[in-house]
């Protein structure tokens, strides 16, 4: 599966993944944001973001890289360093495929390797809670990790019914600031 | 600057260049109307351009150059010698000014030089009423089209992109190909897929080619101007002007040919008068000559002059001390004539502007190096000088050997590349040699530093022993080392493309970049000098104590004798030049200062090294006798507990690969690596209680330092 988003039009509708309209208080701007699973968690990014969603990537490691990097993806006649989320989330890896989210950062495209890619929603930015600045995610009660000392990987959240949706922030997920974060 | 003005100028440029070529072909072919024709559109095109951009200067030269070519192309002039100067003159002028227009935007000044050429023009243009009908009644050939309305410009960056997207697409038809191997309804459709994609991927790269004749074309004028100057007669041929180049390639190597053809001209081809004395013809033939060569492309700059002469540099070499003259006998004319590459070398007599300062062919050697080709040089003294470029078909694509290692597949660039050696799994064991924790294995008489490529990247191997795999050692040039790389297996060459690495990757220093190969695998590319660069912090961390002994033992001559002992088994080489003694001492007689073993050796005090441990388990058996050698360093002195003396034998020195260095702390006995007792590494011996007692101190003693601390 592999969605190719033009940033002037809107996410295209592929077989399984929907889009749902599912704001909770109807007002506010609306917010596309792409959901997605890793180790049984529900992480979002917006989708102005994501460049494009690969599936069934398998990464080829890289001896000697950064704890947090899965490896190398080709993608369209370059290569991709892929980011692990598992990893950064202290989580073990998994065996099998997983799916990839192509990110832009200042330092060029990098990969967010992530278990499978959920859903695409449009979310009201009237139910987004930032997360204080210096929480390291751990009060969320999700997670309870050695390596949260990425401080502000997670940027707020929105309210979905009964569940949060935890939004990442793209700008720490650089892997050049992630090399110094770990330095 | 505007666009009109941008492609004005690229087109103007273009424009001359064929007039350029034009005129340099219009002296073996004066008659040619078509040849005229070209040069006559070339610069009224300029001049239609100019006058609408308002461009002045331009616009009267141009004019007076339009006069006289439609007299020429007419027929009512024939070229001459005056003419096609003033021609040249005419066109360097126009290019000065186009070039003064892209670097200030305007035409700048010299309305005075124009007029002159205007004058010289016009005239060359008055004679040519005497004898108008001279070749007077052909008709014109004009209106043909332009050959170059079919043609667009493309930028490179695009040529680039089309060339990833290719690649990926070549990738994709592989997958879809497995994937409809047994579909039999998808089968026609995806034979078509691959047939399309292959081609496709053809016409991306030859999009990407050019002809070597857009190079070649400016030497007519080169070698016309210069045999002007140097006096010289110099037919040009040029031959394989269709073969095509990758575009980058072309532009590396424009300076190093253009230098080789000065050199040729200014050393090579002689004067008439003495061609004509060594009964040669009086012109001399310099030939161009590009063509291919599997999966390279040959050029070649060849001419019938002089030659070089071996003689002279071999006594230019010993002069400036390249070679000394013990080795100049002994080398062959081939590796003398390779010096002519050296920095700082030049056989010619005097130093003309054209030529001979000493810097040349040195410089033609490291630009092409620097595009990964390679120069040969032939010679036969008074019959000529062959000068031959090997260059790979394109910048983007270089060949390297796929290397696998504990499932992993790297490549290594073919540039860094000196032999592979392949080690059977039974003679994996004997073949490496330890000293301390250093690999190292004897490669045609010299140490060569192994590194594990799975230790180096901490990849995990399941439990195993060496011995029960075959290995493959690739050797590599590193800088000015070589060193051994281990391997698993070799999986071949291939022709890759370099892909750069994000930067946190590439920040890891090993790698230099990545490629993908047919399959689709992801391979890295491994940097040899940083492997090299790694490695070194590895061997100084282990022998930093040998390193210290460089300076006491630089001075040994090749072979030196050793007293070869064992220690507790292991077989180790002492300087025999340190050995002072060999005594049999009883255990008893050792005695403590600290944890140190000391001996009252002659009523001195000699520290004991007991390296293999043969102190212990027995000490207080009062009848054990021990061997201690006693060796002298400098000024102190140190004595060795070994098991056995076992012989004297003469030691090669080891070298490291690649330098002239003597290896530290190792040595060749029997054809076996024997490691050096290490004298520097006696441990400052000193408590200060018992530095005060007299009776066991003896003065005369230069111990090693007493460091303060201990006190």
């Amino acid at each position: 599966m592999s969605i190719q988003r033009n940033p002037a039009s809107d996410v295209e509708r592929t077989s399984g993944i929907n889009i749902t309209r599912n704001s909770e208080s109807g007002k506010g701007e609306s917010i596309e944001i792409c959901s997605f699973t890793v180790a049984g968690s529900v992480f979002a990014l917006p989708i102005r973001h994501i460049v494009e969603i690969v599936g069934k990537v398998h990464p080829q490691p890289v001896p000697l890289s950064p704890f947090f990097i899965a490896g190398l993806v080709y993608y369209r006649g370059n290569v991709l360093t892929a980011l692990s989320l598992r990893r950064l989330l202290d989580v073990k890896d998994c065996e099998g495929s997983h799916e990839l989210l192509v990110l832009e950062c200042i330092h060029g495209s990098f990969g967010l390797l992530v278990d499978s890619v959920e859903d695409l929603l449009v979310v009201s930015s009237a139910d987004y809670e930032a997360i204080p600045g210096n929480s390291d995610g751990r009060f969320l009660g999700i997670l309870d990790t050695q390596r949260m000392r990425i401080r502000g990987l997670f940027a707020g959240s929105y309210k979905q019914g009964e569940r949060l949706l935890i939004t990442l922030n793209t700008d720490e997920l650089d892997p050049m600031r992630l090399a110094e974060t770990f330095a | 600057m505007d666009e009109l003005t941008r492609d004005f100028l690229i087109e103007s440029h273009e424009g001359l260049d064929r007039m350029e070529r034009g005129i340099t072909e219009l002296e073996q072919r004066p008659q040619d109307r078509e040849l005229l024709a070209e040069i006559f559109r070339a610069v009224h095109t300029i001049k239609g351009t100019t006058g609408f951009l308002g461009f002045s200067r331009l616009e009267k030269l141009a004019h007076a150059g339009e006069n006289l070519l439609s007299q020429l192309r007419d027929g009512k002039l024939v070229p001459n010698r005056a003419i096609t100067t003033a021609l040249l003159q005419l066109m360097d002028a126009l290019r000065a000014i186009l070039r003064c227009i892209e670097i200030e935007n305007n035409e700048g000044v010299g309305e005075g030089e124009d007029a002159r050429l205007i004058t010289l023009i016009a005239e060359l243009q008055s004679p040519a009423k005497g004898d108008a009908n001279a070749a007077g009644d052909s008709v014109a050939t004009d209106a043909r089209p332009a050959f170059h309305d079919n043609t667009v410009r493309v930028d490179i960056a695009l040529l680039d992109r089309m060339m990833d997207l290719v690649g990926e697409l070549l990738l994709t038809r592989n997958q879809i190909l497995l994937a409809t191997e047994s579909d039999s309804s998808l089968m026609i459709s995806s034979r078509r897929l691959d047939i399309l994609t292959a081609d496709l991927h053809e016409s991306v790269i030859s999009a990407r080619m050019q002809p070597v004749s857009s190079l070649f074309s400016r030497f007519p004028r080169i070698v016309r101007d210069l045999s002007q100057s140097l006096n010289r007669k110099v037919r040009l041929i040029i031959e394989g002007q269709e073969t095509e180049l990758d575009r980058c390639m072309l532009d590396a190597i424009k300076e190093p040919l253009t230098h080789t053809v000065r050199n040729s001209l200014d050393h090579g081809i002689e004067p008439p008068e003495l061609r004509f004395a060594l009964g040669k013809e009086k012109e001399g033939i310099l030939t161009l000559c590009a063509r291919h060569e599997s999966n390279h492309i040959v050029i070649e700059v060849a001419d019938d002059g002089a030659g070089i002469c071996v003689e002279k540099v071999r006594i230019k070499a010993i002069e400036r001390g390249l070679i000394n003259a013990e080795q100049a006998p002994q080398l062959s004319e081939d590796e003398l004539l390779q010096l002519v590459f050296h920095p700082g070398f030049s056989t010619a007599e005097k130093v003309t502007n054209i030529s001979g300062r000493g810097v040349g062919m040195d410089v033609v050697r490291t630009n092409i190096d620097k595009v990964g080709g390679k120069v040969q040089i032939e010679s036969r003294p008074g019959k000529g000088t062959t000068l031959r470029f090997r260059l790979p078909l394109t910048l983007a694509v270089i060949p390297a050997l796929i290397v696998r290692t504990v499932q992993q597949s790297f490549a290594i660039p073919q540039a860094s590349l000196l032999e592979l050696v392949h080690i059977s799994r039974q003679h994996v064991v004997s073949a490496v040699e330890w000293i301390d924790d250093i690999p190292l294995y004897r490669f045609r008489g010299k140490l060569l530093p192994l590194i594990f490529l799975d230790r180096m990247l901490s990849l995990y191997r399941e439990p195993y022993s060496h011995s029960s795999y075959d290995c493959f050692v690739v050797v590599l040039n590193a800088g000015e080392r070589h060193l051994g790389l281990v391997v698993d297996e070799i999986a071949g060459l291939h022709e890759i493309v370099v892909k750069p690495l994000s930067p946190v990757l590439s920040s890891i220093g090993l790698y230099s970049g990545v490629t993908i190969l047919g399959n689709g695998t992801l391979v890295l590319i491994l940097d040899s000098s940083a492997i090299a660069a790694r490695a070194r912090i590895r061997r100084n961390a282990g022998t930093e104590s040998m390193e210290h002994m460089t300076g006491a033992s630089e001075t040994v001559d090749q072979i030196m004798d050793f007293l070869l002992v064992d220690i507790a088994g292991r077989k180790t080489a002492i300087p025999l030049s340190n050995v002072v003694r060999i005594e049999q001492i009883r255990l008893l007689s050792i005695e403590y200062l600290g944890p140190q073993a000391v001996l009252n050796f002659d009523g001195k005090l000699l520290p004991i090294e007991d390296a293999g441990g043969l102190i212990a388990p027995e000490v207080g058996d009062q009848n054990i006798f021990r061997t201690v050698v006693v060796c002298a360093q400098a000024d102190s002195y140190v004595g060795f507990m070994v098991s056995r003396v076992l012989k004297i034998a003469p030691g090669c020195d080891l070298f490291q690969p690649g330098s002239d260095q003597c290896a530290v702390g190792a040595t060749l006995i029997d054809g076996r690596v024997v490691s050096v007792v290490d004298m520097g590494r006696i441990p400052p011996f000193a408590s200060a209680p018992e530095s005060r007692d007299e009776t066991i101190m003896d003065h005369s003693f230069a111990w090693p330092q007493v460091s303060r601390s201990m006190a």
